[in-house]
């Protein structure tokens, strides 16, 4: 029967629920409940409440089920009994149903020591759920408000549940990954316990990925690899030595409760934020042990033989969003949390045109520049190639910017090129005014392969992927070459002897044709076609064929006939003219879906691939729109350089101004409301950098920015797996360096060296110093105002036509009519930008 | 249509469709390694009577749905908490009853009730200030004020657009 005996009834509650009894008709013998529930009389309470029953239920009967694990049933029991304390009396040991909560509360007001041990009777408790509902009501209603007020106040832990303490952790972090990322803040401030879960880093990274940020998977796994190893290890000696100061060489404390008080103490005492991991109840989440086995290569759990008190004593806050490595609820890892708020700030500094910019060659070095104007330019994470009208293609180190090597070879200006320097491809394609296209080898500079008189005029345009091979030229066509041998029998094997026949192929001869093709009596040709051989002249525009794009088995043309093509590889043939532009088509890009281009006429247009829609216009330029990217994250970014000798940044925006997502299949067929593309910046590739000096808006700024990303007074954290600042590590110093310089002209609070240093040798990559050295003249940034655009070119007048230029998630780069290539940093000297960078 | 019979924790049999019960994988797998429809009712060890009736009504209604698409994880980052009108209305339970559920539909492994489940608590966080959250889950605030003021300033940055 009821598990607390029952040898004094007190006369009050026997006196009211007879009343009540008697009021409701019902019978005093307890009724047989209803067919749901079977009496039972060795547990009472099991159908109460399903807590009860979980309480009291039978351990998995290992028969039946074996391999699966159980859901949270031990949590819920735990998370109960600990909730039940707050409101009984200490002799309350056991769990009690809803009955028993409500009886004792009448009595919560007074003298509760009295009262505590009051009981139902045994009938009561056996009558059905529906009747006690009906009494418990009544009673309740029966009492003044207050006591009412006051059960409500005790029945809250019965009806709000922690659900964080109650689940498994897999399934408070699925809950978790729903929210957007101001409500994850914000449950990041409902307890100790909830930051941990709510700054998991896989929810950020998921969050991430949600945002349409680019994401250098590469990057973040060799990061977490690193953090496996090097964090595991230096943990555990920081738990080594935390034993051996505290406790002596042994490292055995008399009790773990002693030691758990002790870890708290001394980790508070070191930083107020540090008692976050102390204080809570350190060990992983049991479940987070029994993923499925994929989970835990993953993650695995750490430290198996290292005292989780002793990991968690460490200092580093497992949810500090300014760090770039957390604990997050198991081990060491990458802070997407972090990562996610650095993205953030950096998309912020495109919108709000926050940037450094900067020269190259670095002006130390102005020698090794080109002499004459650059009309292309292509880079890479690690390398910059620039082609030059002084016939040179430089190869630049982005992060030293200093020269790596000069290829001379073309007889006239080099008007394109395109590299891969992956180790599987290795190769430079150019295509020169000479109207020839060079083949290099990237690492060497070796000149693999020309092919002379590719176009009768100049080269305007080339790309290539694995299979193709394509260029454009003044001559009005575009060619079509193949990259690798070509075996008889091939689809485009065919498509090349036409071509041979067709005389179009300078290297072979339509006499020589008999070696390639199959002869009666031969069971194979004598000969494979060779790699660079002419697969398809595609002939339909009517003026010099002045950009191109490849994507797969497609090609798009833009030419001086106002017309733009696109083509199909497979068959050689026009497959879609699109038609709008008023005058000359100078560049264009194609993703598959849409097609932008840049005219003559000042405008830039987005057409729909299938329907030909044209499905925006942007307009701003002043002059012709001669280079054009789109993309950044959800595609909703478009830069575009011409001859007004301006770069635009463009911004998709929905009616409210917010970033469009994009994902309304809409957008691509037709431009929905409110969605516009505005200029939300404009650079400039001025002829004179002006000369460096205290600029009152660059240092508000940049006082705001450390303001913002550094809020001031946290003492600069203990991370103990961190390294001492590198000091080996010149660039990335010289930017503390120069942070902290601008910085301290207004006082402003340096950057926390914990955050600013990396916690392992940062990649070579990462070597960039992104703010130049002091003697480097700084294009300051300035405010677009749309009423002087295009009146303060600078005092040459046409001197700074760009040409082309390439943006990345943080950098513009761009060449121009001026022997220099400019750069735009958005992570604009912001280290924890910087250092979040290598995973954007 | 064939039927099988389910055993509660608290040892109730609940016949039902095998078609219904098969929207558990885990049952749905059960059934299949044994072959044949068993005779001998089926012990569900981890979930009570009240829950298990509660996870069966959903199996009856969602009982023709399609099967989920299967690349669930790339896009579903874009994530949405919408529930159709019907779960909405079947998860107005109290709050150990929904737990009960999700944990019940990770047992049994019933995805789509699980993400509805999980979509309804995260429903119940968002919009809210942190004060409102630890009041809907009797959370105790364990932070300091100092603390608490710090989180709050790091956190700012997710304020402006």
């Amino acid at each position: 029967m009821s598990s607390h005996g029952d040898p004094h009834h007190d006369s009050t509650i026997i006196d009211r629920t007879h009343l009540l009894h008697r009021e409701l008709g019902s019978p005093q013998t307890p009724a047989f409940s209803s067919p749901i529930f079977p009496p039972s009389s060795s547990s009472p309470s099991s159908h109460a409440i399903p807590v009860s029953s979980l309480q009291r239920r039978d351990p998995p009967s290992s028969s039946s089920l074996p391999s699966l694990k159980r859901p949270g049933s031990p949590l819920l029991r735990k998370a109960h009994s600990f909730k039940l304390d707050e409101g009984y009396g200490e002799g309350v040991e056991e769990p009690q149903p809803v009955g028993d909560t409500s009886r004792t509360s009448k009595y919560a007001a007074s003298s509760s020591s009295g009262v505590a041990d009051v009981k139902i009777p045994d009938w009561m408790l056996e009558l059905t759920d529906d009747v006690r509902t009906e009494v418990a009501y009544k009673l309740v209603r029966s009492l003044p408000t207050s006591a009412i007020a006051s059960i409500v106040e005790r029945l809250i832990p019965v009806l709000h549940l922690d659900f964080v303490a109650l689940l498994p952790s897999e399934l408070s972090l699925q809950i978790l990954s729903y929210l957007p990322p101001r409500s994850l803040l914000n449950a990041s401030l409902a307890s100790k316990t909830w930051r941990k879960f709510a700054m998991e880093p896989r929810l950020w990274k998921g969050l991430y990925r949600a945002e349409g940020w680019s994401l250098n998977d590469e990057a973040s796994f060799e990061f977490e690899r690193e953090m496996r190893g090097e964090g595991k290890r230096k943990l555990q000696q920081e738990a080594e030595n935390f034993v051996r100061q505290r406790y002596g060489i042994d490292g055995s404390p008399s009790s773990t409760d002693n030691l758990s008080t002790a870890a708290t103490q001394g980790s508070e005492a070191r930083s107020p934020m540090s008692s976050f991991s102390a204080n809570q109840q350190p060990t992983p989440p049991t479940s987070f042990q029994t993923n499925t086995p994929d989970e835990e290569d993953l993650y695995p759990a750490p430290f198996p033989h290292a005292n989780p008190v002793l990991v968690a004593s460490s200092s580093c806050d497992p949810a500090n969003v300014t760090s770039i490595t957390t604990y997050g609820l198991t081990h060491p890892r990458l802070n997407w949390a972090f990562v996610f708020r650095n993205r953030k700030k950096l998309e912020e500094n495109w919108r709000t045109n926050r940037y450094v910019s900067f020269q190259m060659p670095d002006p130390a070095y102005a020698h090794e520049g080109h002499s004459e104007c650059i009309y292309t330019i292509q880079h890479s994470a690690k390398y910059l190639l620039s082609g030059s009208r002084d016939r040179s293609i430089k190869i630049w180190n982005i992060h030293t910017r200093r020269l790596v090597r000069s290829l001379t070879g073309h007889e006239g200006s080099v008007l394109c090129l395109q590299f891969d320097d992956s180790p599987q491809e290795d190769v430079i394609f150019s295509g020169s005014s000479d109207t020839n296209v060079i083949v290099w080898k990237f690492s060497t500079g070796e000149r693999l392969k020309t092919i002379t008189k590719a176009h009768s005029e100049s080269v305007l345009n080339l790309r290539f992927n694995k299979k193709y091979v394509v260029t454009c030229s003044k001559d009005k066509y575009v060619k079509v070459w193949s990259r690798n041998e070509l075996h008889y029998g091939a689809p485009a094997f065919d498509c090349a002897v036409r071509q041979i026949q067709l005389g179009n192929n300078r290297l072979i001869e339509p006499s020589q044709l008999p070696h390639y093709i199959q002869l009666a009596g031969h069971a194979r040709p004598m000969k494979d076609l060779p790699p660079l051989t002419l697969l398809h002249t595609l002939v339909g525009h009517n003026a010099a064929v002045n950009a191109i794009q490849l994507n797969d088995e497609e090609v798009v043309s833009a030419s001086g006939d106002r017309m733009i093509k696109l083509w199909g590889l497979k068959s050689g043939n026009c497959e879609k003219t699109y038609v709008g532009h008023n005058k000359g088509i100078a560049c264009i890009q194609y993703d598959g879906v849409k097609i932008v281009s840049g005219s003559s006429d000042k405008t830039i247009r987005v057409w729909d691939k299938g329907s030909g829609a044209e499905i925006a216009r942007l307009e701003g330029h002043t002059g012709l729109v001669r280079t054009v990217q789109a993309g950044g994250p959800r595609n909703a970014r478009i830069v575009s350089g011409g001859y007004d000798e301006t770069i635009r940044i463009w911004r998709r925006e929905d009616e409210n101004g917010d970033l469009d997502d994009g994902e309304n299949p809409g957008i691509f067929g037709s431009l929905r409301d409110g969605v516009r593309w505005r200029t939300t910046g404009i650079l400039r590739h001025v002829h004179e950098f002006p000369p460096v000096r205290p600029h009152a808006h660059a240092i508000a700024q940049a006082a705001a920015a450390a303001a913002m990303h550094q809020p001031p007074p946290v003492a600069p954290q203990n991370v103990p797996v961190a390294p001492p600042p590198n000091h080996d590590n010149p660039a990335l110093n010289a930017a503390q360096n120069a942070f902290a310089n601008v910085g301290a002209q207004n006082n402003a609070p340096a950057p926390a060296p914990a955050s600013a240093s990396p916690l392992y040798p940062l990649p070579p990559q990462f070597n960039i110093a992104p703010i130049p050295p002091p003697n480097v003249h700084q294009l300051l940034p300035q405010p677009w105002n749309p009423q002087n655009h295009g009146l303060t070119a600078p005092a040459a007048q046409n001197q700074n036509k760009v040409f082309k230029l390439q943006f990345d998630a943080r950098f513009v780069w761009c060449c121009s009519q001026d022997m220099r290539i400019v750069g735009w940093d958005f992570a604009a000297n912001d280290p924890d930008i910087v250092e979040a960078s290598r995973f954007f | 249509m064939s039927q099988i019979t389910l055993l509660s924790s608290d040892n109730v049999e609940m016949k039902v469709d095998k078609e219904v019960a098969e929207r558990s994988i885990l049952i749905k797998n059960m059934l299949e390694d044994v072959g044949e429809t068993p005779d001998q009712a089926i012990p569900i060890p981890n979930v009570n009577e009240g829950v298990l009736r509660k996870v069966i009504e959903w199996c009856e209604h969602h009982r023709n749905d399609p099967p989920p698409p299967a690349d669930e994880d790339s896009d579903s980052r874009k994530k949405s908490t919408d529930i159709e009108e019907w779960d909405q209305k079947f998860m107005q339970v109290d709050q150990e009853m929904l737990f009960e559920i999700i944990l019940a539909a990770n047992y049994l492994d019933i995805k789509p009730l699980l993400d509805v489940g999980c979509k309804t608590v995260a429903n119940m966080i968002k919009g809210k200030s942190p004060e409102e959250i630890r009041k809907t889950f009797n959370i105790q605030n364990d932070f300091t004020p100092e603390e608490e003021d710090q989180i709050r300033r790091e956190n700012e940055w997710a304020e402006d657009r």
